[in-house]
C-alpha cells in the first residue's frame, strides 16, 4: 500500500476526514477487502498501542470454527465444571457481621495453637525445619545500603530487620509501600522475609509473588523465597512446586540449590 | 521475566484438566489477582468470574492450536487475567449505568472474541520488539498523548511535521511486521 493511501486510512480512523471523503473512502472499502483489512489492523494497532480495549469483530475462519466447536463440546462443559468445583472450593468464607469475623479469627488463633502445640509433638514432616534452617538465608536479600536518601524508610527497614526487630521492620516496610506506586523487588523480597518471620506465611507468598512479577532483572529470586516459605510453612507438594520450576529455567536464581533441594525431598 | 525454552508442564496439565494444577493457581494466583482487581475498581466475585473464564480460554486455545509461553507460567497467566479485566473495565466505561450490577459474560462468542484480543495482544507486544528502540519510544509516547513539542525537542526532529512523518513510518513498518507473520491471518 502507498503512502498516499496509508495516510488516508489514518485519516479516516482519526476522524479527521471530511464527512464527504469519509463516505467515499467507506465506499472504496466495500469492494476492496485489502483496504479493509489495513483500516481493521490500524485499528486494533491504535488500541494496543494506546492501551485501550480492541472491539473488533470476530472473523469467521476456520480457527475461529474450531475455537467455537471445541467451546461447544461435552469436554468443554466438562472442564468448566471442574474449574467451578475448584474455584468454589477455594472460595474466601464471606462473614456478614464484624462480630462473626472476630469469632472466626479466634477459632482460628485456637486452631493454629493447636496444630502448633501438636506439632511439637508429633513433627508431621521431620525434615523441613531442618532443610529450611540449611537452605535459608538473610544473604539471598539485596542490599539497599547503596540507595539513595528517597528508600531510607527501605534502609531503616533492612536495618530492623537485620537486628531481628521484626515488627519495626514492617511498619518501615508498610510506610515505604504506601508511598510509592512504583514496583521494587527489594521491598516484596524484604517485607516477605519479615512476614515469613513473622510467621505470615500467606502474607510471605504474596510479597514474594510481587516480586516475581516485578519485572525485575533479578525478579527469580522471588521464586527461590516463595519455595523458602512453602518449606518453612511445611507445605512440601508447594515447595517442591516451585522448586521445580527454578530447576527448570538455568537462569533462575539458586538453580542449583534448587535441585538439589528437590532431591532431599523427594 | 526470563524468557523461557520449554513450553509449560503446567499447560499440559491445565489440558487434562488436572484438578491439582487448578487448585495450585487458585491457591498461588488468584488471591494476587483478586487483590489486582480490588485495587482497579472491581470485587472479588469479579476477579473470579476473569479468572475462571481466563483459565477456560487458555485451555480452549491450547487445545486448538496450542500457546506459547515466553514467560514464566504465573506471570504469563497472570498477564492474561489482567488484560480480560481491562477489557471488561472498558466494556463497564462504556455501557451506561442503570444497573449497578455487571455480569460478566461465560458465553461462546465471548470467549472466542477474548481469546482473539489476547493473541491479537500477544503478537503485537512480540512484533513490537522487533522495531528500534527509537521508534518503540515514539510510538509510545505519540500514542500516550505527549505534546509534539515535547516529542520533537526529545527525539530531536526538526519540525512537528517531521515527528509527524516518524511516527507513520514506524506504525507503518510494524503493520507490516504484523501482516507478514503468519499468525495475523486466522486473527483478523
Amino acid at each position: 500500500m502507498n503512502d498516499e493511501l496509508q495516510l488516508k486510512v489514518e485519516q479516516y480512523i482519526s476522524g479527521s476526514m471530511s464527512a464527504s471523503d469519509a463516505l467515499d473512502f467507506e465506499k472504496l472499502m466495500e469492494t476492496d477487502a485489502a483496504l479493509k483489512a489495513e483500516v481493521t489492523l490500524a485499528k486494533q494497532l491504535n488500541f494496543h498501542l494506546s492501551g485501550t480495549t480492541d472491539d473488533s469483530e470476530v472473523p469467521n475462519n476456520e480457527y475461529t470454527q474450531n475455537l467455537k466447536s471445541f467451546m461447544e463440546s461435552e469436554e468443554a462443559k466438562e472442564l468448566k465444571e471442574t474449574l467451578r468445583t475448584v474455584q468454589s472450593e477455594r472460595r474466601v468464607p464471606k462473614f456478614r457481621s464484624k462480630k462473626r469475623r472476630i469469632i472466626f479469627a479466634a477459632a482460628a488463633a485456637v486452631v493454629i495453637f493447636l496444630i502448633s502445640a501438636i506439632g511439637l509433638i508429633f513433627k508431621t514432616e521431620p525434615g523441613t525445619e531442618k532443610l529450611y534452617a540449611q537452605y535459608y538465608s538473610t544473604n539471598d536479600l539485596p542490599s539497599v545500603i547503596q540507595r539513595g536518601t528517597s528508600n531510607s524508610l527501605l534502609k531503616q527497614g533492612a536495618v530492623a530487620f537485620q537486628n531481628e526487630n521484626f515488627s519495626d521492620a514492617l511498619a518501615y516496610f508498610e510506610q515505604y509501600d504506601a508511598s510509592t506506586e512504583e514496583p521494587d523487588m527489594a521491598l516484596y523480597l524484604y517485607k516477605g522475609a519479615t512476614l515469613l518471620e513473622l510467621g505470615n506465611y500467606y502474607g510471605a507468598i504474596q510479597e514474594f509473588e510481587l516480586a516475581i512479577d516485578s519485572q525485575s532483572i533479578d525478579a527469580s529470586k522471588g521464586f527461590w523465597f516463595k519455595a523458602m516459605a512453602y518449606l518453612k510453612s511445611g507445605d512440601v507438594s508447594n515447595a517442591k512446586y516451585v522448586l521445580s520450576d527454578i530447576a527448570s529455567h538455568v537462569w533462575y536464581y539458586n538453580h542449583d540449590k534448587a535441585k538439589e533441594l528437590l532431591k532431599k525431598l523427594d | 521475566m526470563l524468557p523461557s525454552a520449554a513450553n509449560h508442564i503446567q499447560i499440559q496439565k491445565l489440558l487434562q484438566g488436572d484438578e491439582e494444577t487448578i487448585r495450585l493457581l487458585y491457591d498461588t494466583l488468584f488471591p494476587k489477582f483478586a487483590r489486582y482487581v480490588k485495587k482497579n475498581s472491581g470485587s472479588y466475585s469479579d476477579a473470579e468470574e476473569v479468572f475462571h473464564n481466563a483459565l477456560f480460554q487458555l485451555i480452549a486455545r491450547a487445545k486448538v492450536s496450542g500457546v506459547v509461553i515466553k514467560t514464566s507460567f504465573e506471570a504469563y497467566v497472570f498477564t492474561v487475567c489482567k488484560n480480560l479485566w481491562l477489557k471488561e473495565l472498558n466494556k463497564r466505561k462504556k455501557k451506561v449505568r442503570n444497573e449497578g450490577v455487571f455480569e460478566l459474560k461465560d458465553d461462546t462468542e465471548d470467549h472466542v472474541a477474548s481469546i482473539l484480543q489476547q493473541e491479537r495482544w500477544e503478537l503485537f507486544e512480540e512484533m513490537l520488539i522487533e522495531l528500534s528502540e527509537k521508534c518503540r519510544l515514539l510510538l509510545k509516547d505519540y500514542f500516550n498523548k505527549v505534546p509534539y513539542d515535547v516529542i520533537v525537542k526529545k527525539f530531536s526532529y526538526a519540525t512537528e511535521n517531521a515527528a509527524f512523518q516518524r511516527v507513520f513510518k514506524c506504525k507503518k513498518q510494524l503493520a507490516m511486521l504484523i501482516k507478514n507473520n503468519s499468525k495475523y491471518n486466522q486473527l483478523i
